[in-house]
């Protein structure tokens, strides 16, 4: 989200500084200064086109639906709350903040459960709260392999140290039920 | 306690908050100004106004009647064009540390230490770590109060709380040394090893 502010500040920045160039330099040029036509921009079609329509005119209803969707796009994504960036990690350094993304302690679960023996796939679900690991194999019998996931996974957070690791679900399904 | 999430930290904050403001400002107008004008074309404001021209002969005859109208609206757009340029200036900026003084003692002389150079120096030194694939530093903040920011990317050769271990007890104790200042704040983000792809609610 970040990035698109960033994007989205540039572009009206520069549209916005242009425009209000633009339109103090033709106020001068055709109030102050009284010569006649346009410089660059068009306002005398802009000025025919809002003086031959009313309100009620489909034109005028597009322009003006147009005209909020944007806005309220434009609104929710910057009211939306922010999810924070990075999961903290214990440290016993009391100046020292450490932390890892979720989208690599997602990545990092799902490596880690291929690494068990058995494993053929896995994908990983982040929630607030808990991470749902779904795990695939190809072994007819996998036996105590969701077990054995769950003990890696466990043990692999707690050497990490997050201050509150998430619960784990695994779901394990085999080649065939996939 | 130690807060659960970390807040996100940004080598960029003023234009984050101007740019989240300035853009919910933008698209309050927006979404007011498009409601007003579909609510004008239904009726809501009565039948006159909805048949009236959106820029009627009133209005333009007001206008051309009162000339420091337009000397307003030419001030107004050269102030816009002002704010919009202070907020493109906005987006160059960065709260990266210059040079920080050693030397708390002016009498004693003047040493500086380039915040640049100490950062750079972290970087390649955790970089050099196994299990280590890529390592990032800036000092931030202020000459009086930086912090150091470290973003270190792992590969699958090492143990990430071993890492960071050594990174903390080695390279963060090394750049606190280098300031003289053995509380400085360090801000650690670790990316971990992994596969690229995978889904995040």
């Amino acid at each position: 989200m970040r990035l698109f502010d960033r994007i989205a500040a540039v572009l009206l920045g520069f549209a916005v500084l242009i425009l209000g160039i633009l339109v103090s330099a033709e106020i001068v040029h055709t109030v102050l200064l009284n010569k006649t036509g346009e410089l660059v921009l068009p306002w005398q079609r802009l000025t025919r086109f809002l003086t031959g329509h009313d309100w009620s005119t489909s034109a005028m209803l597009t322009v003006s639906v147009a005209t909020a969707c944007v806005g309220l796009v434009l609104l929710l994504c910057e009211l939306k709350p922010r999810r924070p960036g990075l999961l903290t990690l214990r440290t016993d350094d009391e100046h020292l903040a450490a932390g890892t993304t979720r989208r690599s302690l997602v990545n990092a679960l799902a490596a880690r459960a291929e690494e068990v023996d058995g494993v053929s796939g896995a994908s990983v679900k982040l929630g607030r709260r808990t991470a749902t690991v779904a795990v695939t194999t190809v072994q007819r019998d996998p036996g105590d392999l969701r077990q054995q996931v769950i003990d890696r996974l466990t043990g692999w957070l707690d050497a990490l140290g997050l201050v509150r690791a998430p619960e784990l679900k695994v779901r394990l399904s085999t080649k065939e039920d996939s | 306690m130690t807060a659960v999430a970390l807040a996100p930290m940004s080598m960029t904050p003023r234009a984050g908050r101007a740019n989240r403001a300035a853009l919910a400002v933008i698209g309050l107008v927006l979404l007011a100004t498009g409601v007003a004008g579909l609510l004008a074309g239904v009726g809501v404001f009565g039948d006159a106004v909805r048949h009236h021209k959106a820029l009627g002969q009133d209005t333009l005859q007001w206008v051309d009647g009162h000339e420091w109208f337009w000397l307003v609206a030419a001030a107004g757009s050269a102030l816009v064009a002002l704010v919009a340029l202070r907020w493109l200036f906005l987006q160059t900026q960065t709260n990266r540390v210059g040079p920080i003084d050693l030397e708390s003692d002016r009498r004693r002389g003047r040493t500086v230490l380039a915040a640049d150079a100490v950062a750079g120096a972290v970087a390649v030194e955790i970089d050099s770590y196994r299990g280590v694939a890529s390592a990032s530093a800036h000092v931030l903040g202020t000459r009086s109060t930086p912090t150091l920011l470290t973003r270190v990317t792992l590969d699958d050769r090492g143990d990430p709380a071993a890492i960071r271990t050594r990174i903390q007890t080695e390279a963060i104790a090394h750049a606190r040394q280098a300031l003289d200042k053995p509380d400085l704040p360090v801000r650690l983000e670790l990316r971990l090893a992994g596969h690229s792809r995978r889904d995040i609610r």
